[in-house]
């Protein structure tokens, strides 16, 4: 029996940034290489310029791909059409950082919510409503919420309705770009109960980045560590947690601190006494 | 369209407006409404001023001037409307294109409009005119196409700005075609900008036609056109200077009334967009508390300290009635979400409250001397006798048009009153005692060559400059990456261990707490809900908020279970519970929780529990 084939692999991606006159390209990604599969969730980890975001990007069609190759469901999107990725969103959704700037502030949230079902003509009018109000059902909100403004609703809420923006078109895919990073602790368990809950509903696949590997260790099944555009390492994620190999996630491990007073002493003692 | 009314409630701009739309419209209906032929001759009433027959008087051939005054203003309204339609017919298209596009089309238009930029206006109208002679339309039509430069940068730039917005970055990860994108989340932002060029341009190109008239290019004698009126007054300026009035005043107040319609859109739309509605007051009357006494011990005491923002009556009440004790060489916590109150707090102390910010009550002591009654002056002479404070982001702190170096020396010099080279000695021993062992390069580094990590101990440099006793650290990590992070704790802690400096550390970070702090303070919805000794406070917390929150760190929680969160979220200051603070969203709250404020308990020696239930507390776990 052969294994079933994956729903996104990332082979050998190079994504090159031009740094203007003189300066030499900045590669963001310098041959990386992933997989995950269907109803799973791969969590990407990394501190600020590792790059991690870009491989979001790449996979949504917003980064410069400069070699590799990225087969979605078996299909190559490197080098496909605008109006092939355009397509794609039905399949591939992303869920922001800042749930404050990616709800435009000027339209409610009930045009902002149907916008993605009249561009795939999954809906319109009075059934695009109906579908509305049942998600935002789904994530927490009342269903009044569609006539309110952004400006309205906290961290959390918006960060629901940018789940709800995301999962309403049902695809296979979520690229979680540090979804929950700008959130309270107790925010950010409602919604990473949601994000689970949905997945077992839905079956969808998250590519979860992060820079938070207590947040990956609970939300993923493989992690993949990133640094300075490299992979530095990948696998299950109870290993990479807790027998990382890689000199780099023991210190990513070891540099985030235990809320308990007495590992977190005893962590202290130990880096600090030679 | 909340822009509407913001600019109906300005009056000058109304006034404008109104203005503006009656000369408009009194010129289209100048057919109904002028009392005589525009080009009719009463050469008896020649030059006379204002009379009942002649309103605003008669020109030198007896024409009635209000009535040509209509008349010519339909042909410098309408040749000025044909310049505004070019115009922006011209820039707000192709100024998109550019920013939306960017790239090599970008590229070309942006040098064709600096081209256009240097080409003389009045020469090339003058040739146009020498060619289609006293074709006023394609006077016009050139003066747009010279003209919409202007626009178009703004477009583009705009445009450019809103491309760069997270929600179009979503609305295309939806699936949004380019048009669609253009339509629905960029134009909207153009109308404010738009607005007010076309009204700047109008101006200019009602002018720009009354010169042209003037010069006798736009219409045939005897014809009225504003420019043209002023044009016949000008021959007998100095025997009959009316004539020159109604047509001089009349283009100054549209000229006039343009720039404050543009002026009034500008100001409407600045203030749209996604600001937080300002919520609403409400006056709370501080409950009479026992408080406990000033601890003579400590280092710093702080007793019943509220904080409110607005004035008077309306003030809202965001932090109420904290106790604070911090003894010498103590490192204390202040742990809470947004909007427990925390930071407010921390900045109260230390007297740097933001717009409105008021202390409201409380008092406090300070290195063994009593400062009395909280006021910001008593917090302000609190940092000079030994309170440090590092902030969150120091990038922000930092002046970036000042060397590190002239930014550390002015705090050194205050502090010290210090010679030049004892002050510039000073400065190098104070980054290298925060780990920037090459001091002369960073102090004539500016803030944006460091990085964050480097700009932080900057920051901590700062803070350590008046030799503290006690820091004031308000989330120091925050912005940093972890292994950054970690660096500066360590920093922190090696601080506090050579120099014996108490610490008051403000954070959301459970992990943090743990390895700096000794004692922690947690704060929910403006309150001090619990206090106690670290290590207590994580084995068996005491009040169900804490508890709770402890709980629903995803740290050493089993991967892939739902975690027990809090439902709902931390209430608004206009929306605390009358009881506990927390009544709504606890799952032990009972009737008695929410009639009146909770009282401070203190279930073990040296804790402190805001919780009634709190011995139920202690059984269970």
């Amino acid at each position: 029996m052969s294994a079933p084939e994956p729903l996104l692999e990332v082979t050998e991606l190079t994504v090159s940034y031009r740094r203007g006159f003189r300066r030499p390209p900045l590669l963001a990604n310098n041959g990386v290489s992933v997989t995950l599969g269907r109803g799973q969730t791969l969590g990407i980890v990394g501190e600020s310029g590792s790059g991690k975001s870009t491989l979001g990007d790449a996979v949504l069609g917003f980064a410069p791909i400069a070699s590799g190759s990225i087969r979605f469901a078996g299909e190559e999107l490197v080098g496909a059409t605008a109006r092939r990725r355009r397509e794609l969103t039905k399949n591939i959704q992303v869920i922001f950082q800042n749930p404050y700037a990616s709800l435009n502030p000027a339209k409610p949230i009930g045009q902002t919510l149907s916008e993605p079902l009249a561009a795939h003509g999954l809906a319109h009018g009075a059934a695009a409503r109906e579908r509305v109000a049942r998600w935002l059902d789904i994530v927490g909100l009342s269903p009044d919420a569609a006539e309110r403004y952004p400006r309205d609703f906290s961290g959390g809420q918006r960060q629901r309705i940018a789940i709800a923006r995301a999962l309403l078109v049902e695809p296979d895919l979520v690229v979680c770009d540090e979804a929950v990073s700008a959130l309270d602790l107790s925010i950010q368990a409602q919604i990473l109960n949601l994000l689970l809950d949905l997945q077992a509903r839905l079956g969808v696949s998250y590519l979860f980045i992060t820079h938070d590997m207590a947040v990956v260790e609970h939300m993923s099944s493989r992690i993949a560590v990133m640094h300075r555009g490299l992979i530095i390492e990948e696998g299950p994620a109870h290993e990479i947690v807790h027998s990382p190999t890689a000199d780099y996630t023991r210190a990513l491990l070891e540099a985030a601190p235990s809320p308990d007073p007495r590992v977190q002493r005893e962590r202290r003692r130990e880096r600090t006494t030679p | 369209m909340n822009s509407a009314r913001r600019y109906l409630r300005k009056p000058i701009a109304v006034v404008a407006l109104v203005i503006f739309l009656g000369i408009v419209l009194a010129c289209v209906l100048a057919d109904v409404i002028a009392p005589y032929d525009p080009i009719a001759q009463d050469l008896l009433a020649a030059n006379s001023l204002p009379s009942a027959a002649h309103p605003l008087g008669a020109d030198t051939l007896g024409r009635d001037l209000l009535s040509r005054l209509l008349f010519g203003g339909r042909v410098t309204l309408s040749g000025s409307l044909i310049a505004v339609v070019v115009f922006i017919g011209l820039g707000v298209p192709l100024g998109m294109l550019a920013g939306y596009v960017r790239g090599g089309l970008d590229l070309v238009l942006t040098k064709v409009v600096e081209v256009l930029f240097a080409v003389p206006v009045i020469i090339i109208l003058l040739v146009v005119l020498s060619v289609f002679s006293q074709n006023l339309a394609a006077a016009m039509v050139t003066l747009g196409v010279l003209g919409f430069g202007g626009l178009f940068r703004v477009v583009r730039a705009t445009t450019i700005a809103a491309s760069g917005e997270l929600y179009v970055k979503a609305a295309k990860a939806s699936g949004l075609n380019h048009g669609a994108v253009l339509w629905r989340h960029i134009l909207p932002n153009l109308w404010g900008p738009v607005i007010v060029q076309v009204s700047l341009f109008a101006a200019s190109a009602v002018l720009v036609e009354s010169g042209l008239a003037f010069l006798g290019f736009s219409v045939k004698a005897p014809d009225p056109s504003w420019g043209s009126m002023i044009s016949d007054a000008s021959q007998a300026l100095t025997r009959y200077p009316w004539l020159l009035v109604p047509p001089g005043v009349t283009i100054a107040i549209v000229v006039l009334c343009l720039g404050l319609i543009g002026d009034g859109v500008r100001d409407a739309v600045s203030r749209e967009g996604g600001r937080e509605r300002a919520s609403g007051t409400r006056s709370t009357a501080l409950p009479a508390r026992a408080v406990p006494p000033v601890q003579s011990k400590a280092l710093l005491s702080v007793r019943d300290l509220s904080v409110g923002y607005g004035s008077g009556a309306d003030a809202t009440v965001v932090v109420r009635n904290v106790n604070l004790d911090v003894m010498r060489g103590e490192a204390v916590g202040i742990v809470g979400e947004s909007g427990s109150g925390k930071t407010v707090t921390a900045r109260a102390l230390i007297g740097l409250l933001g717009d409105g910010g008021r202390i409201l009550g409380g008092s406090v002591s300070f290195d063994g001397a009593n400062l009395g009654r909280l006021s910001r002056s008593a917090f302000a002479r609190l940092r000079g006798a030994g309170i440090g404070f590092i902030p969150q982001e120091p990038m922000n702190t930092l002046d970036p048009v000042f060397t590190i170096g002239s930014q550390l020396r002015e705090v050194v010099r205050r502090h010290d009153r210090s010679g030049k080279a004892a002050t510039q000695a000073r400065a190098r021993e104070l980054l290298e005692l925060v780990g920037l062992p090459d001091a002369d390069t960073v102090l004539r580094k500016y803030p944006h060559e460091l990085s964050g990590g480097m700009a932080q101990r900057v920051g901590i440099a700062l803070a350590l400059a008046g030799r503290p006793k006690l820091l004031i650290a308000d989330e120091p990590t925050t912005a940093l990456d972890v292994t950054v992070q970690q660096q500066i704790l360590d920093l922190l802690v090696e601080l506090r261990a050579r120099f014996g400096m108490a610490l008051v550390l403000v954070t959301h970070d459970w992990g943090v707490l743990a390895d700096v702090c000794d004692r922690a303070v947690v704060m929910y919805a403006g309150e001090v809900v619990e206090q106690a000794v670290v290590d207590d406070l994580y084995t068996l917390p005491l009040h169900p908020y804490t508890r709770a929150l402890i709980a629903a760190n995803p740290h050493g929680a089993q991967p892939g279970v739902a975690l027990p969160s809090i439902p709902g979220q931390v209430p608004a200051p206009t929306a605390w519970p009358a009881g506990c603070h927390f009544s709504n969203r606890c799952p032990m709250a009972v009737d008695a929780c929410r009639t009146g404020p909770i009282p401070m308990a203190e279930p073990q020696p040296g804790r402190e529990s805001r919780c009634i239930r709190v011995d139920e507390l202690e059984l269970a776990l």
